[in-house]
């Protein structure tokens, strides 16, 4: 290989992993606008985050097809194809995050006219923060190659998890005491459901971090598979 | 150079053993011949190493002073005493050491400045080699995103509007956008502006910090909307009772006494709130001058808690002070001011404390500088979340609440501007279900004499 065609692979490479970030950036920044729109009923801000899903759907079909392009023409071994394996992967998480902040976005725009949000609402804003920042340091830890920062985000999801099982707690006891605010009420434990799931995407990511810096596959420790 | 004298050498004894032929001619003992061909080809042979050797010194110590040179070592030269070319060379090559010396020197020293100039900068400055990898940076990005050399722009600020930017600027597009970026766990607003260097070697960005621009924006904003809210509110009241007498309502005495009671309850509410932010309006204004002069505390304690007796007594709330018996207190206050302060914030423990509970207000001196004025209450508490916030304009913990004890929402702003105003600061602490405390800390002033 020429010092010419390794030097343009290096960018395509640098290109595939700039463009994923960005898309990270604009994932983590459509779910703080998803909740947001919702604890302040800003029915513009819900309508603005479900139109921005489409740059999140352009994003992931450049990166599918740069990565694509690279396994076919470099045909990459070890380190650079786990790389490209990952960032596969992250792509799908990233595009599913895209999705459960318009999830939330719509539920926002339900929970618009309510004259005051269910109670239950209260911990929605920490649980997105946290969820958030989970998908901000995964992407930190894909960008520095850094497994510790990555096994970090794996330990953050308990805390979404906690979180989440309050909600439901709480919507249980919010519905048996309001019952005609069933519609709010599953309303919010349908925006919880969906940021659990967007931690949920994050720890993926962090999992693949670990899988392409080790090439050790943390995920579901207790089914490997046998060689 | 000095394999091609060593060869020259060799020449030189030819030549010189040629002259020794040559002298032969003349003499015939052959032992002259042969002695002499012998001295001769040893003087040749001396005379040529001589020769070889003063040629070649010089030239092998310019060898050894350039190579010094090009190594980095500036401070080496030839100082070379010699007539000839040799000496001219040697000279030159000093001189070219010299000249390349100040160079250099220069360079350091507007690298030092340029480095200087960046880092005095208040915006974030980075510059990109032509793959898009940063290679130079100011301190205050590295305030901002650490050591970032050698990542990509959207490694070091994962936003895809800065992505987007620079990548255009790669392609020679200049172009400024607004990224919303969380670097740590504060969220901050930069204005960007993106430019390719020229020859597209790379590209250059600025980024200028608008978080607090923003948010004054924003303070500005949601003030005006709170005043005109809060303004329209009674006036709308007003209007309402007055159309409605003005139906007929008037002819009935019951509903006109009651009427007419409603528009001067929401029009004193109207005249306190027009107070309340022309007083905000004077302790904000720079054009506004505080006299500040030695005050006594006691005095001033003393005025506005007899001030607000009545309104305490209404509720039976025991109104206290502690500290006022002892060695007399002074602070540098405005007397008027500082009386808003107190007023303001005994006002604020009678209204939100319980019927019974009591409001005390506490002097000690911190140290030789400092005063403190303490305003406990033991009414319900404020929660932990509101704290952070109650000195903000129109922030109201309980809005409802606020309303039906007839405050405006900007009696703490008040307090905190003018606290502010004399140089002092106020913190508050609270305890859910067992009261508020303020803390006002002012200037302590020593009883001037010459004031009295």
């Amino acid at each position: 290989m020429t010092i010419h065609t390794s030097q343009q692979y290096e960018a395509e490479l640098r290109a595939l992993k700039d463009r994923l970030l960005a898309m990270g950036g604009r994932c983590e920044r459509l779910l703080r606008q998803a909740i947001s729109a919702l604890q302040t009923q800003n029915v513009e801000l819900a309508a603005a985050v479900a139109k921005t899903d489409h740059e999140i759907n352009t994003d992931e079909m450049a990166i599918d097809d740069l990565a694509v392009r690279i396994l076919a023409l470099r045909q990459p071994v070890g380190r650079d194809l786990r790389f490209l394996m990952t960032a596969l992967k992250v792509v799908t998480d990233l595009e599913r995050i895209g999705d459960e902040a318009v999830n939330i976005a719509e539920r926002a725009g339900e929970l618009a006219n309510e004259v005051k949000l269910p109670s239950t609402s209260s911990r929605l804003g920490e649980m997105a923060d946290a969820a958030a920042t989970m998908l901000h340091e995964a992407l930190d830890a894909f960008v520095e190659e850094d497994p510790i920062k990555a096994e970090h985000v794996l330990a953050a999801d308990d805390a979404v998890d906690a979180l989440y099982g309050e909600t439901m707690r709480a919507t249980f006891t919010f519905i048996s005491a309001n019952p005609e605010k069933v519609k709010p009420a599953m309303a919010v434990a349908s925006c919880a459901k969906y940021t659990e799931r967007v931690a949920d995407h994050a720890t993926n990511i962090a999992e693949m971090v670990v899988y392409m810096v080790r090439g050790v596959d943390v995920r579901h420790p207790y089914s490997k598979t046998k060689a | 150079m000095l394999k091609s004298l060593r060869a020259r050498i060799f020449g030189a004894i030819v030549l010189v053993t040629i002259a020794g032929v040559l002298l032969s001619l003349f003499v015939t003992d052959p032992r002259i011949i042969v002695g002499g061909g012998v001295f001769a080809l040893l003087l040749g042979g001396l005379l040529a190493e001589l020769l070889t050797r003063s040629l070649t010194q010089p030239v092998a110590e310019i060898a050894r002073v350039t190579a010094a040179l090009t190594a980095g070592d500036v401070g080496v030269r030839l100082r070379s005493e010699r007539e000839d070319e040799l000496g001219e060379l040697a000279r030159s090559v000093d001189r070219m050491a010299d000249a390349v010396d100040e160079r250099l020197a220069r360079m350091n020293s507007e690298e030092a400045q340029l480095r200087t100039i960046l880092d005095a900068m208040v915006e974030s400055v980075f510059v990109t080699d032509r793959e898009g990898r940063i290679r130079v940076t100011n301190a205050a990005l590295q305030r901002l995103a650490g050591r970032v050399e050698g990542r990509t722009a959207v490694e070091a600020i994962r936003s895809p509007e800065l992505h987007e930017a620079v990548g255009g600027a790669l392609g020679g597009v200049a172009s400024s956008v607004t990224i919303e970026t969380r670097l740590g766990v504060d969220p901050r607003i930069l204005a960007a502006h993106v430019a390719p260097l020229p020859g597209r070697l790379g590209v250059v960005a600025v980024l200028h910090d608008v978080t607090d621009l923003k948010l004054a924006d924003t303070v500005r904003r949601d003030f005006v909307a709170n005043a005109s809210h809060e303004l329209r509110t009674p006036l709308t009241a007003i209007r309402g009772f007055a159309e409605t007498l003005a139906d007929g309502a008037v002819s009935d005495p019951v509903l006109a006494k009651r009427f007419l009671g409603r528009i001067l309850e929401h029009s004193v509410r109207l005249q306190r709130l027009v107070d309340d932010l022309l007083e905000l309006s004077r302790a904000e204004s720079p054009d506004v001058v505080f006299t500040l002069e030695p005050v006594d505390v006691a005095g001033a304690v003393a005025k506005a808690l007899r001030g607000l007796e009545r309104s305490a007594m209404e509720k039976k709330i025991t109104l206290g002070a502690e500290g006022l018996a002892g060695e007399a207190l002074f602070v540098e206050a405005d007397a008027v001011a500082l009386d808003h302060v107190l007023v303001n914030l005994i006002d604020n423990g009678v209204k939100y404390t319980p019927d019974g509970g009591q409001v005390t207000v506490r002097v000690r001196a911190a140290g030789d500088e400092h005063v403190e004025l303490e305003v406990a209450d033991t009414g319900g508490g404020i929660a932990q979340s509101h704290l952070s916030r109650i000195f903000e304009r129109f922030y109201r913990v309980d809005s409802g609440r606020a309303r039906e004890v007839g405050g405006t929402g900007l009696g703490l702003a008040i307090v905190k501007h003018f606290t502010q105003r004399m140089g002092g600061e106020v913190s508050v602490e609270s305890k859910l279900g067992r009261g508020t405390t303020f803390l006002v800390r002012l200037r302590r002033a020593q009883k001037s004499t010459d004031a009295a």
